[in-house]
């Protein structure tokens, strides 16, 4: 048979022009159909290195995580289809408040449910191999999401994770959190002097000590002139039967930290600090979501950040 | 066998060949869905409290009598003349405050 006089021969050009035309489609709307929304609208200048500006949860059930935030703290959800993986931004008044993550099932712990906060550079590949040239791991190689930014994941030299990212809309601005925000971080490790200096170096950071009586090991981190987070020493009462992991701690500004805590048992989950005064000021407590996402709620009125400590 | 193309063919293999490289593009848009999936270890174990902590978690205030520390330390402490900062005191939309 020649192929060359074969009847099907004149279609084959359409043929290939029509998956050609499909192909380009299908491209199109996959591109589309994925936009993770800028952190600051409309654009601004601000630039805050070293600020927790983001805060994504990896959950196995975004369902029952909007529940459980949104009876929590009223936030509410937008859905983000991206390929194969869900996504929702959080918000409150308007305002985003945080990413919800939908990982892959699985029955290990590990990988149930957790929060990550993201921390602020200019420079996320020069950040990046300045961290793994002083300890830390890359778990996440740095990637460009078109409106949010630059951003990379890894795991400091204790193996607490965090994020780094570079906002392509800039930072949000300093301001104090509402009800409902992300108010504060502190990251909780063996060793808070040398992750105090880890954090240092990738982040620039001052470090200011905790107690002015020496008598913690807490450091402050800081930029632009406020406090960013705490280094804090793991608990001492830790034994070899409940080991705990270094990690990250966000906390949620609340205005009842005893109700906050009731709720979240109401809708599922477990209070893992009960609410008790914290000698900085504010009262907070630890909580775990119905996934194990461990959060912190705190107090913090108006004024708290402009009174001296109370001796 | 003419081994010379015709339209058609020309054309058929233009076709194929961006076909072949928009399926690519396909791919590559498929790939941009937002993950960040890592693995966080839990912080503690399921069903067990968070322990004894110290009481130093919270937002610090700010702190004028900060002791002049002649420990050493893998870090670099902040002048002892510098006041320790807390976080901002001013409410959305009202810009920062002068400093002190």
């Amino acid at each position: 048979m020649n192929i060359y006089n074969h009847p099907l021969r004149r279609l084959l050009p359409q043929a290939l022009c029509a998956m050609l035309l499909y192909a380009l489609v299908s491209a199109a709307a996959l591109g589309l159909s994925f936009e993770v929304p800028p952190l600051v609208a409309p654009p601004s200048t601000e630039h805050h290195a070293g600020k927790v500006i983001w805060v994504d949860l990896l959950t196995p059930d975004i369902a029952a995580a909007k529940q459980f935030y949104a009876g929590l703290f009223g936030w509410t959800f937008q859905d983000i289809k991206t390929g194969d993986s869900n996504y929702a931004i959080a918000s409150l008044g308007g305002r985003p408040v945080g990413g919800l993550f939908q990982r892959k099932a699985s029955r290990s712990e590990d990988r149930r449910s957790a929060w990550l906060g993201f921390i602020a550079v200019t420079d996320v590949d020069g950040a990046e191999k300045n961290a793994v040239a002083h300890g830390a791991k890359l778990l996440k190689e740095p990637r460009t999401y078109a409106q949010r930014g630059r951003q990379a994941v890894l795991a400091d030299p204790e193996g607490a994770v965090f994020a780094m990212l570079a906002s392509s809309s800039g930072d949000p601005a300093d301001e104090l959190a509402d009800p409902g925000e992300w108010i504060w971080s502190s990251v909780h490790v063996n060793d808070p002097d040398k992750e105090a200096a880890f954090y240092q170096t990738v982040f620039g950071y001052d470090v200011f000590d905790a107690d002015s009586d020496a008598k913690s090991d807490s450091v402050i981190l800081s930029s632009d002139d406020f406090a960013r987070a705490s280094v804090n020493a793991l608990p001492k009462d830790m034994d070899t039967t409940h080991p705990r992991h270094p990690h990250w701690l966000n906390f949620v500004r609340v205005t009842d930290a005893d109700s906050a805590a009731a709720k979240a048992v109401a809708l599922g989950g477990r209070v893992l600090l009960q609410p008790r005064p914290d000698k900085h000021g504010g009262k907070l407590a630890i909580i775990a979501d119905p996934a194990g996402a461990v959060f912190g709620v705190m107090e913090w009125s108006d004024t708290d950040s402009t009174q001296e400590p109370k001796q | 066998m003419n081994s010379k193309l015709g339209f058609s063919q020309k054309a058929a293999l233009a076709c194929l060949l961006l076909t072949a490289l928009s399926g690519y593009a396909v791919s590559a848009a498929a790939d941009v869905g937002y993950n960040i999936d890592v693995v966080v270890p839990l912080p503690i174990p399921v069903n067990v409290e968070y322990g004894n902590t110290e009481p130093y978690y919270g937002v610090p205030r700010h702190d004028d009598r900060r002791r002049d520390d002649h420990r050493d330390h893998a870090y670099r402490p902040a002048p002892p003349d510098r006041r320790r900062p807390s976080i901002p005191s001013h409410s959305r939309g009202h810009g920062r405050p002068p400093r002190d």
